[in-house]
């Protein structure tokens, strides 16, 4: 049994006409199949069948052209035409099997490359003009127009050439392209060669124009037309259409202007016909391209812009390409002007070389032979990178270089120093040879000899300037006058050490460069979260803390002020007292239980009692009661009070719903239609009120109490219940995959912290680093005062062993000049000593600051350890130093 | 004899002018080669060849260039990303491409010396990378034929 679809049995009657198309429909309910039985397939028409078959198969044709005779057959004989021996074609017109002038056209080989064959240049390009002479334009050119030009001036004109024909026809047909674009409506229209004329040079000016300019550009002045490689031969060949429109122009235009009348207007070289844009061509056959269908892309204004920019990026990165091939075709150019002159230079020597050998000159070879240049290159990334490097290096060099010599400066200097200190040491042992301890001494520092430090020079300084002053007392004058020499050699030796120490500072300050303020702290990552971070329940709870401390004290603070004078409602906001009674309807027997829960009562009178639950508990008897205005009621505790309930809110245990009665009822009608009501706890109720009996299970909240009021043992972590109460906490707030009661799952949470703003979070992490860095900005300016403070210092000390030295010399001076006065030697020695501290005082007073007066008590300090130490063989010198101590 | 002379000594001025001359297009020719190099780094990679720069509008002209083709121009997208594959020879280009002025490594401005078809239409070019070990790639055939 088959089913064929019946569908179109209802249409216009199927089959009526053989382009009448089978469609395919969708089989519905509504339509009714015919039903072949087998008996029936037979009686068929096999035609109609088979030939629904046929057209049910696409054919892949366009649907007109099905019509067509040789087709149509075809596609009747269907599959056995596939499969058939004899096949059927549609007939083509034969080719000719041969062309005999094929290897006139094609004679090169071609040899396939390795590569790929790279050409930008289009086809248009490489042939030269558009127009492709035919049989009657050589006809004409021959036969008539270069006979005639022969004729007419017989010897100076040259033939035009089937190129420069070309290119003059097709420069016709641009204009006329330009000028007349609808031609073919009324070819006769066609305009004269004088008005096509300017249109025609206008064309050619621009391509003319353009190789003018680059040509210019180049400085290329060779005369002859400016031509590349890609111009077409014929091209090269050719005149420049400027001269042949001149010369030409007007009479190939007549002969162009029969032809182009004679086919209608149109080209008369067919060309290739492409579709117009904008207009959809679909009747004509001959359109050879046809556009595909795209979709159009929206027009926005920001694919406006966009294109706007990528145009303009390109002209410019066209313009930049141009750029380096003009620079490169001038380079070019340059390099054959170079050979060209090396050529001539060649020459030039040849002529001189000979004119020497003639005249027999010698010398002067200097310009004959090519000097060996050196080889001037381009500077390339690679080579600039090379010498910055090698820069660098020598530059690193030199600084060591430096460093060493300085180093060696400062060593030789040192070593000056104190080869003169020991010299002048050895000639003071000569002179106070008298004195034993002292020698000893001098002799103790020069066994130390190399390594004398600054400090033990000063000590020798000081010790020569001791012994200069006994030596003052026991030798004669020309031994003063020599000591004086001494000194001044002295003060030599110390401006040298002077300003060996400023180098030193100096080098001090150029070795420490990092003393100067460092603020900016660039951190390694993991460095950067150094500070602690503070806990957010710790904060919290320190600030509840404080909160709460906060109003207790303010709490504190006016129950003072107030005394016992006012009583302040808001102490006690939760127990106002409500006396209460039932309405006058409700019998009391009747209501169904007495509680305030129950909401049916009527308040009658509501006030304040303060210690209320000291009272009810019977502690106190003094009871104050104030109505809501706060006035004072003196005779409510006279009044019998049925029964007093307290509540209080802070005892969970007392906690009443008062939307739920704690009880529930139910009436039950009994035998005898007695009714019956049941009384029963309020389960729900009671859940609440043992919420904590029910956790009871889980854990064991005795222990917990238990183990947090003794703080002091030691917790258990395995089983501790405390713990464990808090895992339980914390699992039963956070661990729960539902959204909704307790926050959204964290799963869901946004990644960012806390849903703050990216800019806010860097803030936040800046203040971090900010610290951080304020602390190394503390550091490094405490570093940098101390630095500073010890460069006063050392300057301060300096100054003071100056002025110390001058004032010794003259004290010694005085002293001299008392040696020569011996009487009353005592009394005026200290009178001057006296004297001469004066001065100094003012000179200690003028620097008012606080590290300035340090600096000088060090320095005193110092120096009173110097002095006692030579002190003791010496008991006379030592007079001075309490008088530099006061000062 | 002296006509000679006078004629030596013409000549004598004339070579000396031509030497001169001679030696200014050499001048002129070396300017031009580094001018060429400068300009061709520039433009092939964006980065200015004197201090190393990104030159600041890269993202456009990034786009296309006469080596790696105009691809990238007809493309919607405007990410640079989508004309990575367009060239072989961009290696560096995407890394690079972001910033305004990122000092990148002159090494990898990611034009490799074969791609400098400017500088290497030069013979002498040519020799002077040759000589610095810096064009691995190409044999002597290829250097001939670029170089003519």
């Amino acid at each position: 049994m088959s089913i064929v679809k019946d569908h179109d049995m209802d249409g216009t009657g199927r089959h009526s006409a053989g382009s009448s198309r089978f469609r395919h429909r969708k089989i519905s309910v509504k339509q009714h199949l015919r039903i072949y039985r087998p008996t029936d397939l037979k009686n068929l028409d096999k035609q109609e069948l088979q030939q629904r078959d046929v057209v049910d198969v696409e054919t892949g044709v366009e649907k007109n052209e099905e019509k067509e005779v040789h087709l149509h057959r075809i596609l009747q004989k269907g599959a056995s035409q596939i499969n058939g021996k004899a096949k059927e074609y549609i007939p083509t017109p034969d080719v000719l099997p041969d062309w005999p002038e094929f290897d006139k056209f094609y004679s090169n080989h071609f040899h396939e490359p390795s590569t790929y064959i790279k050409f930008s240049a289009t086809v248009e390009d490489c042939c030269g003009s558009n127009y492709s002479m035919d049989e009657k334009d050589e006809i004409f050119l021959e036969e008539q127009f270069n006979k005639q030009l022969i004729e007419d001036n017989s010897k100076t004109t040259t033939k035009l050439s089937e190129d420069e024909f070309e290119i003059l026809c097709s420069a016709f047909e641009n204009a006329i392209q330009d000028r007349q674009p609808f031609l073919s409506i009324d070819p006769e229209s066609i305009l004269s060669f004088d008005e096509i004329k300017p249109t025609l040079l206008k064309i050619d000016l621009g391509e003319y124009g353009l190789r003018s300019s680059l040509a210019k550009q180049l400085n290329y002045t060779d005369g002859k037309r400016f031509l590349t490689q890609f111009d077409p031969e014929s091209q090269i060949m050719a005149r420049p259409l400027i001269n042949l429109i001149d010369l030409y122009g007007s009479q190939i235009y007549d002969y162009w202007k029969i032809r182009k009348i004679e086919s209608n207007g149109s080209n008369i070289f067919p060309t290739l016909k492409f579709e117009r844009p904008g207009e959809k061509e679909e009747i004509d056959p001959y359109v050879c391209f046809r556009r595909r269908e795209v979709r159009h892309p929206r027009k926005t204004r920001r694919i406006d812009i966009i294109n706007c920019q990528k145009l303009r990026s390109l002209h410019k990165e066209l313009k930049r390409a141009k750029e380096l091939a003009l620079l490169v075709a001038q380079r070019e150019q340059t390099s054959s002007l170079l050979l060209k002159k090396d050529s001539d230079v060649f020459d030039d020597r040849i002529k001189i070389k000979n004119l020497k050998r003639k005249l027999n000159i010698r010398g002067d070879e200097d310009d004959l032979i090519n000097h060996r240049k050196k080889q001037v290159t381009v500077m390339t990334i690679e080579r600039r990178r090379q010498i910055e490097e090698e820069e660098i290096l020598a530059a690193q060099l030199a600084k060591e270089k430096a460093a060493t010599e300085a180093a060696e400066l400062a060593q030789a200097k040192a070593a000056a120093t104190a080869a003169t200190a020991t010299a002048t040491s050895i000639g003071n042992k000569k002179l106070s040879s008298k004195n034993r301890a002292l020698k000893k001494h001098l002799e103790q520092l020069l066994k130390s000899g190399e390594k004398l430090t600054k400090q033990q020079i000063q000590q020798l300084q000081q010790l020569q300037r001791g012994k200069s002053d006994i030596s003052s007392k026991n030798l004669k004058k020309e031994e003063a006058l020599l000591q004086q020499q001494q000194q001044q050699k002295l003060l030599l030796l110390q401006q040298q050490q002077q300003q060996q120490q400023h180098q030193q500072l100096l080098l001090q300050q150029q070795q420490s460069p990092s003393i100067s303020s460092h603020v900016y702290v660039k951190l390694p990552f993991s460095k950067i979260p150094d500070i602690e971070l503070d806990d957010v329940d710790k904060l919290l709870s320190e600030k509840e803390k404080n909160a709460k401390r906060f109003v207790q004290e303010r709490m504190e603070k006016r129950k003072l002020e107030d005394g016992n004078t006012f009583f302040n409602l808001t102490d006690d906001p939760y127990n106002p007292v409500f006396e209460m009674n039932l309405p006058e309807k409700i019998n009391s027997s009747e209501s169904a239980f007495s509680s305030i829960a129950s909401s049916k009562f009527v308040i009658d009178k509501s006030f304040f009692l303060p210690n209320l639950e000291k009272f009810m508990n019977g502690t106190s008897d003094e009871v104050k009661i104030f109505d809501k205005n706060g006035d004072r009621i003196s005779d409510i505790l006279n009044k019998e009070l049925k029964k007093v309930e307290l509540y209080n809110p802070f005892d969970a245990q007392k906690e009443l719903h008062s939307r739920e009665y704690p009880v529930k009822f139910r009436r039950r009608i009994g035998r005898a239609g007695i009714q019956y009501l049941d009384r029963k706890p309020n389960m729900s109720c009671a859940e609440v009120a043992n919420e904590e009996s029910m956790l009871n299970e889980f854990i064991d909240f005795d222990a917990v109490d238990k183990e947090d009021n003794d703080s002091d043992a030691t917790i258990d972590v395995y089983d501790s219940q405390s713990d464990q109460l808090t895992r339980f906490y914390d699992k039963w707030k956070y661990d729960s995959p539902k959204t909704g009661d307790y926050g959204t799952p964290f799963s869901n949470e946004p990644s960012r912290l806390n849903k703050l703003s990216n800019n806010t979070q860097v803030i936040r992490f800046g203040t971090m680093l900010g610290s951080k860095s304020y602390d190394q900005l503390r550091k490094s300016t405490m570093r940098y005062r101390r630095d500073y403070i010890n460069r006063i210092r050392q300057q301060r000390v300096l100054q003071q062993q100056l002025q110390q030295q001058q004032q010794q010399l003259l004290q010694q001076q005085q002293q001299q000049q008392q040696l020569q006065q011996p009487q009353s030697q005592q009394p005026q020695n200290n009178q001057t000593t006296n004297q001469e501290s004066k001065p100094k005082k003012k000179n200690n007073k003028s620097p008012s600051k606080n590290s300035s007066t340090k600096t000088t008590s060090d320095h005193i300090i110092k120096h009173e350890n110097i002095d006692t130490a030579p002190s003791t063989p010496i008991p006379s010198q030592s007079s001075s130093v309490p008088q530099q101590t006061s000062s | 004899m002296e006509e000679d002379l006078k004629e030596y000594e013409e000549l004598k001025q004339t070579l000396k002018a031509a030497l001169k001359e001679r030696k200014q297009y050499q001048d002129d020719i070396t300017s031009l080669e580094q001018q060429i190099y400068d300009k061709e780094t520039e433009y092939f990679s964006n980065v200015s060849p004197e201090t190393g720069h990104l030159i600041s509008n890269s993202a456009h002209t990034i786009q296309g260039n006469i080596i790696k083709g105009f691809d990238g121009f007809s493309k919607t997208s405007h990410h640079q990303s989508s004309h990575g594959g367009s060239s072989n020879t961009n290696n560096g280009h995407s890394s690079s491409g972001n910033g305004a002025t990122v000092v990148i490594d002159p090494l990898n401005t990611g034009l490799p010396n074969k791609d400098r078809i400017f500088s290497l239409s030069d013979s002498d070019f040519v020799n002077q990378l040759k000589q610095d070990g810096l064009l691995p790639g190409l044999d002597d055939d290829n250097v001939i034929e670029s170089s003519k």
